[in-house]
């Protein structure tokens, strides 16, 4: 039994009445009475207790000495605690004093036991107050964690990962998971080790689309099942019973999917704290998608718009439509190949496909001349490289791509121009893009002449590899020809 | 078995003591409180604490000034400090490594994750038995 704060006020008490006052419970007196000294009149104390154990009511009796003994039983939660005695011991060395009456001992016995009642109920709901509190504390702290994540432009399956764990932790749930069917990077499960479910993904997947059947969830947003035994639709999911919460992840109109947790412990339920966290997360994560959307909408509005652009140069030389496309194409399975990183890959990938916008300056003459090009002529259609990093210049966005553009006419052996820079000197961009570029300059047609198998393609980059190309590059090339053959004879053709 | 450890919660906020105090007792643990760096400052100096968990912004003498007045009895006598703060700055995160046996939580704390960072503390300095 719990103490009831009472014990040291009770033996004051006793001290100053002719009534003594004790609290037992079933193995003895609890606080301040040494429970093993028994004499005179305390003999009778376990058996009395135990009595009013028996008959859970206020009980009085009256030895042969006519002591008496009054006794009433301590309910915590409407299950009895303990049991409040007191009794008179005739005796005592003041003979004066007489047992008090009956009714007057019951109601002052009644009246204690009340305030013992009463504190234990305080103390309860302080105890639930205080819990409460507890857990609006880590709510607090997730919820100050996805904030800062979410201030993030860019979301990533990392980052979902790192919430879902942390939703975990947080909530002690069995199970956390993220579905989002059009965005399979961003779906993911994290689950307890010791949890007995093992086709997760199968699991989640039937749970989503019981919840989709249901008509409340799609009105309210979410979808809280406490008991999925109860749920016909539930109930064949997993063969233990589990209860589970999913909350809709939108922005605006948009639905991107759902944020769920899920248990298989059935002594807790679901509750509206845990719903109002993973509502508050879920609205955030919208947010962060709708962002991340706009931003890459964005940038494929760049792209989309320099490819207008290419289409337009190459709209003035009648032979090279879907040049810069193709030489992009080549020069991104090259780089990916080689394994450098996504940042670089998307400098990159501005060089490849403005490798040629200088050839906007060169007269069409020159550039859909059929006979051999004049030394004047040739040196104009070698001022292309500048001309095109001087267009691409003013945009502080493309800055690391000018290098690119400006050199991928170098050669390996130190021939090319304009800078006449040899090796490891010319930029990695620059090489990638030299390859790509000499192989759709060898198999598409130009205006003096017909373009030549891929094959022969090939072979020709393989004999000017050490030369005018980058021999390492060359080999990356050769690893990934065959997927760049599918690609151009795809309708990508010359 | 192990004699309880002795934890002390300062900080300004009654609450916040109030929430420490019970998640901490909760754990198994003793709890001292102060309601600022002077209090905190001498009940450490008498009755030597296992641990002293302290806000940085109170009024008579911080977090900071707390940590650079005790850190020299650690020589003597470890004990573990975490110290609760807003968001941490580069020179804050300086100050704090140049302290020994001293972390630092941002608010809002995770009560649970002071009570893990205690926990794993005293396991780490246990004495080999």
């Amino acid at each position: 039994m719990k103490s009831t704060g009472f014990e040291e006020i009770l033996s004051g008490f006793s001290k100053i009445s002719p009534l003594k006052f004790e609290i037992w419970n079933e193995k003895g007196a609890v606080g301040a009475c040494d429970p093993g000294d028994l004499d005179g009149v305390r003999q009778f104390l376990p058996g009395m207790a135990a009595r009013v154990y028996d008959t859970e009511d206020f009980r009085h009796e009256e030895t042969e000495r006519q002591d008496g003994l009054f006794g009433l039983p301590l309910f915590d939660d409407d299950i009895i605690a303990g049991v409040l005695l007191a009794y008179f011991s005739s005796a005592s060395d003041n003979a004066q004093v007489s047992c008090p009456n009956l009714e007057d001992a019951k109601a002052l016995l009644t009246r204690i036991a009340g305030l013992i009642e009463e504190r234990w109920d305080m103390q309860k709901e302080s105890d639930t107050l205080i819990t409460e509190l507890d857990k609006s504390y880590e709510s607090l702290h997730l919820y100050s964690n996805v904030a800062t994540q979410i201030k993030t432009l860019n979301f990533s399956s990392q980052m979902i990962l790192h919430l879902l764990n942390e939703i975990k932790d947080n909530i002690r749930m069995d199970m956390v998971f993220s579905i989002m069917p059009d965005r399979p990077d961003y779906s993911e499960i994290v689950c307890k080790e010791e949890v007995n479910i093992k086709d997760q993904p199968g699991f989640v997947a039937s749970l989503i689309k019981a919840v989709e059947k249901s008509e409340k969830a799609l009105e309210e947003g979410y979808f809280i099942v406490n008991n999925s035994t109860d749920e016909k639709l539930f109930s064949k999911i997993h063969k233990d019973p589990f209860r589970f919460l999913a909350v809709k992840i939108m922005h605006n109109e948009s639905f991107y999917g759902w944020l769920g947790i899920c248990s298989l412990k059935m002594d807790d339920i679901i509750k509206r704290s845990e719903l109002r966290l993973l509502v508050s997360i879920a609205e955030q994560i919208g947010v962060v998608i709708a962002n991340t959307d706009l931003y890459h909408n964005l940038e494929d509005f760049g792209i989309n718009i320099v490819k207008s652009l290419i289409v337009t140069i190459e709209a003035k030389d009648v032979y090279t439509g879907g040049h810069s496309e193709r030489v992009h194409h080549v020069s991104m399975l090259i780089a990916k190949e080689t394994g450098i990183s996504e940042e670089d890959r998307k400098v990159l990938n501005w060089s490849a496909l403005l490798h040629d916008v200088g050839k906007i300056g060169i007269p069409e003459a020159i550039l859909n001349k059929p006979a051999r090009l004049t030394d004047k002529e040739y040196s104009i259609i070698k001022g292309h490289p500048l001309k095109g990093a001087e267009i691409i210049s003013p945009l502080d966005y493309l800055a690391e791509s000018i290098p690119g553009v400006l050199h991928h006419h170098e050669a390996y052996d130190g021939t090319g121009y304009p800078s006449r820079i040899k090796g490891k000197e010319i930029p990695l961009f620059s090489r990638i893009i030299s390859v790509a570029d000499t192989f759709d300059a060898i198999t598409s047609d130009r205006a003096y002449r017909k373009g030549a198998s891929f094959e022969k393609g090939r072979k020709i980059i393989n004999e000017v590899a050490g030369t005018q190309l980058d021999p390492e590059l060359v080999e990356v090339f050769n690893k990934v020809y065959k997927t760049a053959r599918t690609w151009l004879a795809e309708g990508h053709l010359k | 078995m192990d004699k309880k450890k002795t934890i002390l919660i300062i900080d300004d906020d009654v609450h916040i003591r109030r929430i420490l105090e019970i998640k901490i007792k909760h754990n198994g643990y003793d709890t001292l409180t102060a309601k600022n760096g002077k209090q905190g400052l001498e009940i450490i100096q008498n009755q030597k604490p296992d641990a002293v968990i302290s806000d940085l912004n109170m009024p008579r003498l911080d977090g900071k000034e707390l940590c650079l007045l005790t850190n020299p009895l650690k020589k003597d006598r470890p004990f573990f400090t975490i110290i609760i703060t807003a968001r941490i700055n580069p020179y804050e995160q300086k100050w704090i490594d140049e302290m020994q046996d001293t972390i630092f939580m941002e608010k809002p704390f995770s009560p649970s994750k002071i009570v893990d960072a205690l926990a794993q503390y005293f396991e780490k300095t246990r004495p080999e038995s």
